[in-house]
């Protein structure tokens, strides 16, 4: 194994780690609280991250996996990260916009979407036989990251909203200022899955294979540590951080 | 709305003599520079603004007195808070903030 590929490796582990560790504790606060953000936040990052990511990357790039079990794989990563991307769409409709009549003609919107993308997806996945065009070059693939990326971007807006006006109540004393950074952190988690997904919607459009180009896989293993270093500042936040962030609004 | 914010609607305009437009108007103003949504705003929260940023307010209206103003206002929704402490509205614990806040288990 080269430094690259280790390098690249422990990026993709910290990502899917942080993505399962984080959506496992809120799923387990979900337990307790019985309210629906923490349900549906835990359960998306838990299914899109922890558990569709690396069944994806399984059925596209492991070289001992069978065509036809990578098939079972991609089939099943495919109905998972689009339950779960719904999901953060719904907790974004939920938390930032409970009340609009139009975030729920999008939430709606969105399901029915990704319902529909994943029969596609399914098609795609069983008539191809190269993994190129079951995983990154079809039609099919191109649409459902599409839709990502428009949860992405509502979701980062939404965040970067509600985080200036946080930032009013935080002048007055109104707030705890880590809440006020967990806000921002959560706008930049979804700032980089966006980030993530362009690079792998461009390679897609360019027909390019991400594998093969090292600078794509450059790109990806940097900005999927950085989510996995967000999502933990924002999720687990150790001491120190926790004190500079209370520090820096003394 | 929420019942803080109905109620310091009601002190803003008892207390300054104020129509219930002007005092409407007036605590819209301040909830938004606060950074709070009348949907969810507590007393508690409300009782902040209420000593930080009203009598401002209430000078640029012409209010003579604010500062007294601001107190009483301030005390009422005080004295609101304790009244509702031991039952927090849903609408406060669905806010944004309250969300992220239970998230990072700071709840």
């Amino acid at each position: 194994m080269t430094g690259f590929q280790a390098f690249e490796a422990v990026a993709t582990a910290t990502f899917i780690v942080m993505g399962f560790a984080v959506g496992l504790r809120l799923l387990l606060l979900a337990r307790r609280t019985r309210e629906l953000p923490e349900l549906t936040l835990g359960a998306g990052l838990f299914l899109i991250v922890g558990v569709g990511y690396p069944l994806f990357l399984t059925a596209a790039h492991a070289p001992s996996v069978s065509l036809g079990t990578a098939r079972i794989l991609g089939g099943v990563a495919t109905v998972v990260m689009n339950v779960g991307w719904w999901l953060i769409c719904l907790f974004t409709w939920r938390v930032f916009r409970p009340e609009e009549r139009w975030a729920r003609l999008v939430g709606v919107g969105f399901g029915v979407a990704f319902a529909a993308i994943t029969v596609a997806r399914f098609a795609n996945i069983a008539s191809e036989s190269d993994r190129i065009y079951m995983f990154w070059i079809s039609k099919s693939l191109l649409a459902t990251q599409f839709l990502a990326l428009t949860i992405y971007v509502w979701t980062g807006v939404e965040a970067l909203v509600c985080h200036a006006r946080l930032k009013r109540q935080l002048a007055l004393g109104l707030i705890e200022p880590v809440v006020v950074n967990r806000v921002l952190l959560w706008a930049l988690v979804a700032a980089l899955c966006f980030a993530s997904m362009v690079i792998g919607t461009a390679a897609s459009l360019l027909r390019i294979a991400p594998e093969s180009m090292a600078t794509v896989r450059l790109l990806m293993a940097l900005v999927g540590l950085g989510c996995g270093g967000t999502l933990y500042l924002a999720f687990f936040p150790p001491r120190f951080y926790l004190r500079r962030v209370a520090g820096a609004t003394a | 709305m929420s019942q803080a914010y109905d109620e310091f609607c009601r002190q803003i305009e008892t207390c300054a003599s104020l129509t219930d437009l002007q005092a409407m108007g007036t605590a819209r103003i301040l909830v938004k520079e606060a950074g709070l949504d009348a949907k969810t705003a507590t007393p508690a929260q409300l009782a902040v603004v209420a000593s930080k940023l009203l009598a401002r307010q209430l000078e640029v209206l012409g209010v003579a007195g604010s500062a007294g103003v601001a107190a009483k206002v301030h005390a009422a929704l005080t004295a609101l808070t304790a009244l509702t402490a031991l039952a927090p509205s849903s609408a406060a614990s669905s806010a944004p903030e309250a969300v992220f806040r239970r998230l990072g288990g700071t709840a």
